[in-house]
């Protein structure tokens, strides 16, 4: 079973690689090794020259094993597999020595001790190839339907791309109606379409769509299994209200007494506890907020012993005696619902930071909003009609200060990233807002306007020339208020000069984060993220819309912030991606899973505790661990954590790597 | 007089029909075996408080319950690093607890085995120092500092005390424990153990700074000189539940001959065989942090290396770290604990000879 005849084929990656490492010299050291058969370079091993000569070597050599030089596995190994397969070798004899990312790249300016490294690392390589065993993909089912996990933009358009190719699919919002940020829009850059009409259609396509299962007001509560074969618990959180009956008829908003902050408008207007959340929502269905209606409150403290029942007294229930469809009734409907899915599409997009968190910048006054909220305050559906108008007083603000790069490129106070969008929806909102307020004076300091997409860049002139919006370098460092005006302290970078400008209102463009609960869901789907909650692509540049988890696709906003259009071009992605999934009989699986040796395995359960993927069992009987192989995704943490060598992952053995650490720990 | 009690306590419980068997020890020739017993009349046969541990008592239930629970209600007698081990042990599913009883015992410690093969000593001279507050100079070194010499609140099921009190007393550690007692028909007694305690923890912490191994790599290889790599500590573990040790699994450590030759190049020479430090290294990161203190690793050493002296103290380095208190509560034990928030700093490891 030791292989005897390896094939070791070292690739230039162009100047990549043989920029720094030397390859021919490579090739020389390891042509030397009894157990090599052939060592070749060729300038582009991934090229289908490149995959013949790997093919036709395996054939002229007798070839028992491949080690192929070149860049990350996760870039090429299936490339190079595929090719050693076409030419009869089993593809798990085929092994990728990475020298691009972990040699030629971080070595740049050694190209001595780097040629050295590849060498070593190569050797390991082969050491390690020497006790893989020969296997065949496992084979699982596969159920043709499909979940998605957020109802904005990306999430409407992935679930009609799926469910138009005839997938059933399961929408899950966790607001009362789906659309998203997107759907608050004041108008979308830059084509000033108004989100409400360009969405409403696609909203109700969902609705509609009788391949789409809807669930809105509901959140993921668990998820298990593996590609093809996910389960997934939805909870239906309470709404108190009968859905069946209810016609959405608004009547019952009318007479409620109680109020909260509208999550609607970003808390730039009231709703009342019970409320729909929008004119146009999707469905178009009442809920009523627990912790604000007066007579749950009222039945929550009974509950809880703090009050006395009353007998014969309603309390409230004015809403009860206007609902004509009898649908209020008070009941806590909370529900857990199950469904099986194949595919899974997240995008449960983002928000932006609080304008409390830049109280430098005023953010605690009512007149110092957030751009998201100011969208509302924009928006002709939104509190104002669309004629902007000051929290605090209600007054038309006269001059605005817009205020770029709020937390964002300042590691020190936001996020080290740019968000991206900020610079054109400021753009916009000037724009808008000299439109709605043709005598009022629109302010925007920035540090660069970054406006690279198609009509940006003619957008922010017009911004200039039509709407006369000035735009002022230089980063805002103090805003105050003096009287009920607020008071701008900026430096002008192209002048010099020291600005100080009192304004009625200031937008802060805030930073991009993740949505929130983001790291809960990506941690119930397994699914890694980064410290902001954008959650982790496989590849940013070759796999941008799939997770780790094989079977778990992202779009939109999710994976990092992004416009409208590259949203919808992704969700549409994503939907593709699954859709290919979904569409073959069987799914293969890679079969690199940990087993059990029970002779030697004692029970102990440290492998149960760490596995990720809960792939792993005691059995009762034998009081040995047994591991569910469509589950186990062959990360390894159990076969660290063992003891002994009882539980290890095939083709990853421990000799296999002590090897490889002998030979890459060896001073030559 | 503390084996009879003990005695007439298990004849009891049997007679009450509260156990159907015991485990205990029981003299052999030269030393001192654990037993199982289902009968009244075999009870005699034990002593209950030896004054020699050839073996880890929560080792034997391990081989016992560790396929399947005790089908019968067992009664087992442990000393107080025992109890400690057997929690550890039902931590990592390797003893089933169910329907076992524990009775431990403020413990006046116990001898080597080969010292008591050579010279014979009885329980009672151990005892009579324990109760004038005396720890006896022929038990040994881990038992002269044990950090927990007496029963725990929580460990075990039914204490019986000895220190302070004329007539010993039982208590209970446990809501089983208590249960068992009221069956019993036996009221629960209170005695000061704190004395007692104090002075093996003033021991201890004289020995935690002046017997830790000095000098480093060099200091960690003359303190294993001698070791013959028969791993007879590791089988005299009880922590180490492992069916077969990674170092004895020889595929792991087979080499070529280059491989040694190019090692001694460069090197100047190695030492064979190669995996004889390595496997006590190995060990100290696999059981460290579970080091219950039992010492059996230095009574199990052919060669007398005070291997108590690496284990008891790295151990007690390693769980400082951690923050673990092995087998005296329900605390997850590291290995077997994944924290997304990682151990930051450390600072564990002393100055190089100092």
């Amino acid at each position: 079973m030791v292989m005897k005849r390896i094939g070791v084929f070292i690739c230039h990656c162009g100047r990549n690689i043989a920029g720094t490492v030397d390859v021919k010299k490579v090739a020389e050291e390891i042509g030397k090794r009894e157990d090599v058969a052939i060592a070749t370079t060729y300038v582009f091993m991934c090229s289908e020259p490149g995959q013949k000569l790997i093919e036709d070597s395996i054939k002229k050599y007798d070839l028992d094993g491949v080690v192929v030089a070149n860049c990350s596995p996760t870039l090429h190994e299936r490339t190079m597999r595929n090719a050693a397969a076409r030419a009869g070798l089993n593809p798990y004899r085929v092994e990728i020595a990475n020298i691009r990312e972990q040699c030629s790249w971080p070595h740049e300016n050694e190209p001595e001790k780097a040629t050295d490294k590849a060498i070593r690392i190569i050797n390991a390589t082969i050491e390690k190839l020497k006790a893989n065993a020969s296997l065949e993909p496992i084979e699982v089912p596969v159920i043709r339907r499909a979940l998605v996990i957020g109802g904005g933009v990306a999430g409407i358009q992935a679930a009609l791309d799926l469910a138009d190719s005839g997938i059933e699919t399961i929408l899950v919002e966790r607001e009362p109606s789906i659309g998203g940020n997107m759907f608050r829009l004041s108008e979308t850059f830059p084509t000033l379409d108004c989100p409400q009409c360009i969405l409403t259609p696609k909203m109700n396509d969902v609705a509609n769509h009788p391949n789409i299962k809807l669930y809105t007001y509901s959140e993921i509560e668990d998820v298990s299994g593996y590609m093809g074969n996910f389960k997934v618990k939805i909870k239906k959180k309470a709404t108190y209200v009968d859905w069946d009956k209810c016609t959405g008829c608004g009547e019952c908003m009318k007479v409620c007494p109680a109020y909260a902050l509208s999550e609607y408008d970003f808390g730039m207007a009231k709703r009342k506890a019970i409320y729909i959340q929008n004119e146009q929502a999707v469905p178009l269905k009442a809920v009523i907020d627990e912790n604000k209606c007066i007579k749950l409150q009222f039945d929550k403290k009974v509950r809880e012993g703090k009050i006395k029942p009353k007998k014969h007294v309603r309390i409230c229930e004015k809403c009860v005696d206007v609902c004509d469809a009898q649908a209020i009734h008070f009941k806590n409907n909370e529900e857990i619902i199950e469904e099986e899915v194949g595919a899974i599409i997240v995008a449960t997009g983002f928000e932006v930071m609080p304008a409390e968190k830049f109280p430098e910048l005023g953010g605690h006054y009512p007149d110092v909003v957030t751009a998201l909220q100011f969208e509302r305050l924009l928006a002709p559906s939104g509190p104002t009609n669309g004629i902007p108008r000051r929290p605090s007083d209600g007054k038309i603000p006269k001059r605005i200060a817009f205020i770029h790069c709020v937390g964002s490129r300042d590691p020190e106070h936001g996020v080290p990233y740019c968000s991206r969008i900020c610079c054109m929806y400021l753009i916009k909102q000037a724009t808008l807002y000299r439109h709605a307020v043709p005598d009022g004076e629109a302010y925007a300091f920035y540090i660069d306007i970054r406006s690279n997409g198609k009509g940006y860049e003619e957008f922010y002139e017009r911004s200039k020339e039509e709407y006369g919006v000035v735009y002022i370098r230089g980063k805002v460092g103090k805003v105050y208020k003096v009287g009920d005006k607020y008071r701008v302290q900026a430096v002008d970078t192209l002048t010099g000069r020291v600005i100080e400008m009192d304004v009625d209102m200031v937008v802060l463009a805030t930073a991009a984060v993740a949505s929130k609960g983001i790291k809960e869901l990506a941690k119930k789907l397994r699914i890694p993220y980064d410290e902001w909650g954008w959650l982790k692509e496989v590849h940013l540049k070759l796999r941008p819309l799939e997770t780790p988890v094989a079977g778990i696709f992202i779009a939109g906003t999710a994976q990092f912030i992004k416009d409208i259009t590259d949203t919808v071009s992704e969700a549409s992605g994503a939907a593709a991606k699954a859709m290919a999934m979904l569409s073959k009989p069987k799914l293969e699986k890679e079969p690199l899973l940990a087993k059990v040796d029970p002779e030697i395995c004692a029970g102990c359960g440290r492998c149960k505790e760490v596995c990720p993927y809960g792939a792993i069992d005691i059995d009762p009987r034998r009081h040995v661990a047994v591991v569910n192989e469509a589950l186990c995704e062959g990360c390894g943490a159990c076969s660290a954590n063992c003891p002994t060598t009882a539980i290890q992952v095939v083709n990853f053995k421990k000799p296999q790597i002590i090897n490889m650490v002998d030979v890459l720990a060896e001073v030559f | 007089m503390y084996n009879d009690k003990l005695r007439d306590f298990i004849k009891s419980a049997f007679e009450k029909k509260l156990i159907e068997a015991v485990m205990a020890p029981a003299p052999t020739k030269d030393s001192y075996t654990y037993a199982l017993i289902t009968r009244k009349e075999d009870v005699d046969k034990l002593t209950p408080i030896a004054p020699v541990m050839q073996w880890n008592g929560a080792d034997m239930l391990r081989r016992i319950t560790r396929l399947k629970k005790s089908g019968r209600k067992l009664l087992a007698i442990l000393r107080p690093c025992e109890t400690r081990t057997f929690k550890e042990l039902v931590k990592f599913n390797q003893i089933n607890p169910d329907n076992i009883t524990i009775l431990s015992y403020d413990c006046p410690g116990t001898v080597h085995a080969r010292e008591f093969k050579n010279e014979k000593i009885s329980e009672e001279e151990l005892i009579e120092k324990m109760k004038k507050n005396e720890i006896s100079e022929k038990v040994r070194d881990s038992c002269n500092v044990c950090e927990y010499p007496t029963p725990i609140k929580g460990v075990g099921d039914i204490g019986f005390g000895i220190i302070g009190v004329e007539e010993p007393v039982f208590f209970s550690l446990s809501d089983n424990g208590k249960e068992f007692l009221k069956n019993m028909g036996i009221e629960e007694g209170e005695r000061d153990d704190t004395k007692w305690i104090e002075i093996h923890r003033n021991n201890r912490e004289k020995w935690l700074k002046e017997e830790r191994i000095k000098g480093g790599t060099k200091g960690i290889e003359d303190f294993l000189s001698s070791c013959l790599n028969c791993h007879n500590c590791k089988d005299a573990c009880p922590i180490c539940f492992c069916k077969e040790c990674f170092f004895e699994d020889h595929s792991v450590f087979d080499y070529e001959s280059d491989k040694y030759f190019r090692w001694a190049d460069e090197k100047s020479g190695i030492r064979l065989p190669t995996d004889k430090t390595l496997f006590h290294l190995g060990r100290l990161i696999h059981m460290g942090t579970s080091c219950i203190g039992c010492g059996l690793c230095q009574q199990a050493c052919p060669m007398d290396i005070p291997l108590y002296r690496l284990f008891g103290i790295v151990g007690n380095d390693l769980q400082k770290l951690f923050d673990y208190k092995p087998g005296v509560n329900d605390d997850i034990p590291p290995v077997m604990d994944f924290r997304e928030e990682e151990l930051q700093d450390f600072e564990g490891l002393p100055e190089e000879g100092d």
